[in-house]
């Protein structure tokens, strides 16, 4: 099991790198709620293709999936 | 027990299929959307079709924000400003001005600039600048807003100011009720006679960008019924708390279970919810220009 789910978790490295990144940028720029939107843009773009990189080397990209991310990224962006 | 098994479904991962939680399906994530884009497209119908209903109140003074912005001078170093009724007179008609054309600028939609509202409350001045706020509750915040932009910050710091008219005014401004802070600052040209002519300081905080707007309204007292600001923050927080919870549930009922599951990344989607929940947890209410 742990061999399977943690096959390719190299591909979403970036990903978690760039989260206390983008967490010390948005804490920096928080008295602009452009420059957070447009931050929360960037982090959304960033999650959404090193997510679907990730499941399509590990071959188990799937409709519901892909969908799931995409919702996920949308629901963020419509609350904020 | 298999009522509750149906109903624990709702929240962790099937006993018997380990199939996600129903409220983490997709199908849950595109009503959660919806809901949400509704509430946003709700709010700005509300605005436009019942004006004055969504909006803020406050406890803001123009007193307070007079020796906030005092306060901040002299940790400058520099000598406190003091209240001249035909600047006050400028800013209480400015802020009318707003209103009365529905606008979030410096310069109104028929041309209006602030340099004018002063001249035309009998003001000479060899400097002159303006900050507004619009949509805080405290008076304090308004002066911690303006400290924290580099241009508001200096028309507050700037040396040359020695008088400060305030208006702080109730109203409706693009459909939501809210106070109106109009700050301006300025040098009597008569303390400068002697002084060589000096080109008037236009402050960089000034914008020609003119938000949204469509019907004209005037200034209400009423007061507003809901404040589409904390109520979208607090749904959200509420919503991405949620969310988190039971992704770190069906996590570790997974990993307890020894089943592997082909699904979504649960740390991808946390990673981002940290990101989308610290920034609306830092969002506060309130714009300056």
């Amino acid at each position: 099991m742990k061999n399977l789910s943690f096959k390719n978790t190299k591909t979403l490295w970036p990903l978690f790198i760039l989260t206390p990144v983008l967490l010390a940028v948005v804490i920096s720029n928080q008295n602009s709620l452009d420059i957070q939107f447009k931050i929360l843009q960037v982090a959304a773009l960033i999650y959404l293709i090193f997510t679907t990189l990730y499941h399509l080397k590990d071959k188990t990209l799937t409709f519901e999936i892909l969908i799931e991310y995409i919702l996920l990224a949308a629901l963020a962006l419509v609350i904020i | 027990m298999r009522q509750m098994q149906k109903l624990a479904h709702w929240f962790i991962p099937h006993h018997q299929t380990h199939e996600k939680a129903k409220l983490l399906s997709w199908h849950f994530l595109f009503i959660y959307f919806l809901l949400f884009a509704l509430l946003r497209v709700g709010f700005d119908l509300v605005n436009i079709y019942r004006p004055g209903v969504l909006g803020t109140t406050s406890s803001i003074t123009a007193e307070r924000i007079v020796e906030g912005t005092n306060i901040e001078r002299e940790k400058a170093g520099l000598p406190p400003v003091k209240i001249s009724p035909a600047l006050s007179r400028a800013a209480t008609e400015k802020a009318a001005n707003m209103f009365a054309e529905n606008y979030w600028a410096h310069y109104s939609p028929s041309g209006k600039d602030p340099w004018g509202f002063i001249k035309a409350a009998g003001y000479k001045f060899s400097h002159a600048g303006e900050n507004l706020a619009k949509n805080f509750s405290a008076s304090d915040d308004v002066v911690v807003a303006w400290m924290n932009s580099p241009t508001h910050k200096e028309n507050i710091l700037n040396p040359n100011y020695q008088e400060i008219g305030i208006a702080v005014e109730d109203g409706v401004l693009q459909g939501q009720t809210t106070t109106l802070v109009v700050q301006m600052f300025g040098k009597p040209v008569e303390s400068v006679a002697l002084a060589p002519p000096e080109v008037p300081l236009v402050p960089k905080s000034q914008s020609l960008s003119v938000a949204g707007y469509s019907i004209s309204n005037n200034s209400l007292s009423s007061q507003p019924v809901l404040d589409p600001f904390a109520v979208t923050k607090n749904a959200g927080l509420i919503m991405i708390i949620a969310l988190s919870i039971l992704l770190m549930a069906d996590f570790i009922i997974l990993r307890r279970r020894g089943v592997f599951r082909f699904s979504s990344h649960h740390f991808a989607h946390l990673s981002f919810m940290a990101i989308a929940g610290t920034s609306l947890l830092l969002n506060k209410a309130g714009e300056i220009l």
